[in-house]
């Protein structure tokens, strides 16, 4: 088995060849874009709380 | 004049006033689907019963003297994801062909209250993964302007429908550009709401941080009007938020366009675009000044970081929820699914959680830097002449990544960042085919979209042209 046709991510199952080159070339702009912004993840306490965001930012007179 | 070519708006107004009945109504669409939708393929499954069943409903509670709704008597069809109790919902897939749910979807049921009927399913990109209107099970929906063209997606049959007048306004969802590009690429307002605006209950999932519901119209009143009836909390999806829903259709019934400040994206919106596409885009602007607003340059940032930090929400969330499926019948899946799918599985836990962690961020930086500079962004929906059908059928071949990403490397940014987007036809045409624009607002801004839009859409009459079939 070559190494872009990898037994996974089930048994039985391997990755189209081309996807993993796709898969790989956007991770490697993602990685990159991750590190760009990447400072004080330290202090985000509330990762995931998208809405809390949309909340604040929503216009004060509702419309 | 064919009661076809009424709008939404219209439509409902007439029976409302006994011009015309909801069976009348009915039996006009369900004629022109007949005689148009082998050119489109725009419906996957049409329903005669349903539909004639709902008009008398509707005939009958106008002839009681009892109160109808908004939407009273107005055939809708909708992209084939949205639930029904019972009903057949397809996902444009081989795998749900034959699923029935056992709920209906809040959208759908909101609707309903509203008095609208239902004709049938529509087409769409198998599961709502692909921006072309291609479907290896279905067959490729067709663009009511040019039918050996594109119609865009996910939402094919959405934008195929409502533009070719086979329905008076359609449902899609958008996760990455799904409601604007069809309806960018067949003439037609398309509004992605603020994510969480509108419950997602009981709709197929594809990417549950990035995945809205939202209508498709030929004008932007009736679009409001479609939207004030879906739009607001919903117990059964603890996502949606609680924010009140402003008057919608008393936006779009009060066009504002002077003195508002429209900021131009350029840069990334405007690398490896086409001319004509660029071209469309200013007369757009033109007549946003000729209608009394102010252009703006703003700074809109690296929109490709952006593209590149919603791909492992996209990719994940979908190889998620279809996980099973990959494993048990893979062989079921068109090839771009399949491929697309396959990449969620390459994202590691942390890029994925990176991504995520990032965003409330990266949106509240953007929405406190672009829109203190404007009260509304504007960009291309795509920067494109509308493609071929035969040029975009690439299966999974090395070059389908690049078509897809390039058809909606301007819609994709504005999912991660959870704004509301509302895409307009352009004045000018790309080649002959329908260019389109998308106005942005703040989070929850909708109905200062509506606002402007009214007013660009008086000035520019692009809901006055329709398709010759």
């Amino acid at each position: 088995m070559s190494e872009t046709e990898r037994d996974e991510p089930f048994p039985g199952y391997s990755f189209d060849p081309a996807a993993s080159a796709r898969a790989d070339c956007a991770q490697s702009v993602l990685r990159s874009a991750i590190l760009d912004y990447g400072d004080g993840s330290l202090f985000d306490t509330e990762p995931q709380h998208i809405e809390t965001a949309l909340a604040r930012l929503a216009p004060e007179d509702g419309a | 004049m064919s009661l076809t070519d009424l709008t939404l708006a219209q439509a409902a107004a007439g029976v409302a006033a006994g011009e015309f009945t909801a069976m009348e109504l009915t039996e006009a669409a369900l004629a022109r689907i007949e005689a148009v939708n082998p050119t489109l393929n725009a419906f996957v499954r049409v329903e005669e019963e349903t539909a004639r069943e709902g008009a008398a409903a509707v005939d009958a509670k106008r002839a009681a003297g009892q109160p109808l709704g908004p939407l009273a008597g107005v055939p809708l069809a909708h992209k084939d994801m949205y639930y029904r109790e019972g009903g057949l919902t397809t996902c444009g897939s081989k795998i749900r062909r034959e699923f029935r749910p056992e709920v209906t979807s809040t959208a759908l049921g909101r609707l309903a209250e509203a008095g609208a009927t239902y004709l049938g399913g529509l087409n769409m990109a198998e599961f709502a993964m692909g921006p072309t209107g291609h479907n290896e099970h279905f067959g490729p929906c067709r663009n009511p302007w040019d039918p050996a063209r594109i119609t865009g997606g996910s939402s094919s049959g959405s934008g195929s429908a409502t533009g070719g007048r086979l329905c008076y306004g359609a449902l899609g969802s958008d996760t990455g550009g799904s409601i604007r590009l069809p309806a960018g690429f067949c003439n037609l307002a398309g509004m992605k709401p603020t994510q969480t605006r509108v419950s997602r209950f009981g709709v197929m999932g594809l990417s549950f941080s990035l995945d809205n519901v939202g209508p498709l119209t030929r004008t932007v009143l009736d679009n409001a009007l479609m939207l004030a009836a879906i739009a607001g909390h919903d117990p059964l999806d603890p996502t949606s938020a609680p924010n009140p829903v402003p008057d919608y259709a008393a936006a779009a019934r009060a066009p504002k366009a002077a003195g508002v400040r429209v900021g131009v994206a350029r840069g990334f919106f405007e690398e490896d675009a086409d001319e004509l596409a660029l071209a469309a885009r200013d007369s757009a602007l033109g007549s946003l000044v000729s209608a009394g607003a102010r252009l703006v340059e703003v700074d809109v940032g690296d929109m490709a970081r952006i593209n590149a930090l919603s791909a492992p929400l996209t990719a994940s969330e979908a190889a998620t929820l279809h996980a099973h499926w990959l494993r048990e019948r893979r062989e079921d899946y068109g090839a771009q699914m399949r491929a697309r799918c396959e990449m969620g599985f390459r994202f590691s836990a942390v890029d994925y959680l990176s991504a995520v962690q990032l965003r409330p961020r990266i949106v509240t930086a953007f929405v406190e830097r672009v829109f203190s500079a404007c009260d509304v962004l504007l960009a291309p929906t795509f920067n494109v002449a509308t493609p071929t059908i035969e040029e975009t059928d690439v299966g999974s071949s090395q070059g389908f990544e690049e078509v897809i990403s390039r058809l909606s490397r301007c819609t994709r940014p504005f999912n991660y960042l959870t704004l509301p987007g509302l895409a307009l036809p352009t004045p000018e045409a790309v080649l002959g085919m329908p260019g389109s624009i998308q106005l942005l607002a703040r989070p929850f801004g909708e109905a200062a979209l509506y606002r402007l839009g009214a007013a660009y859409e008086a000035e520019t009459g692009f809901s006055s042209r329709s398709p010759d079939l």
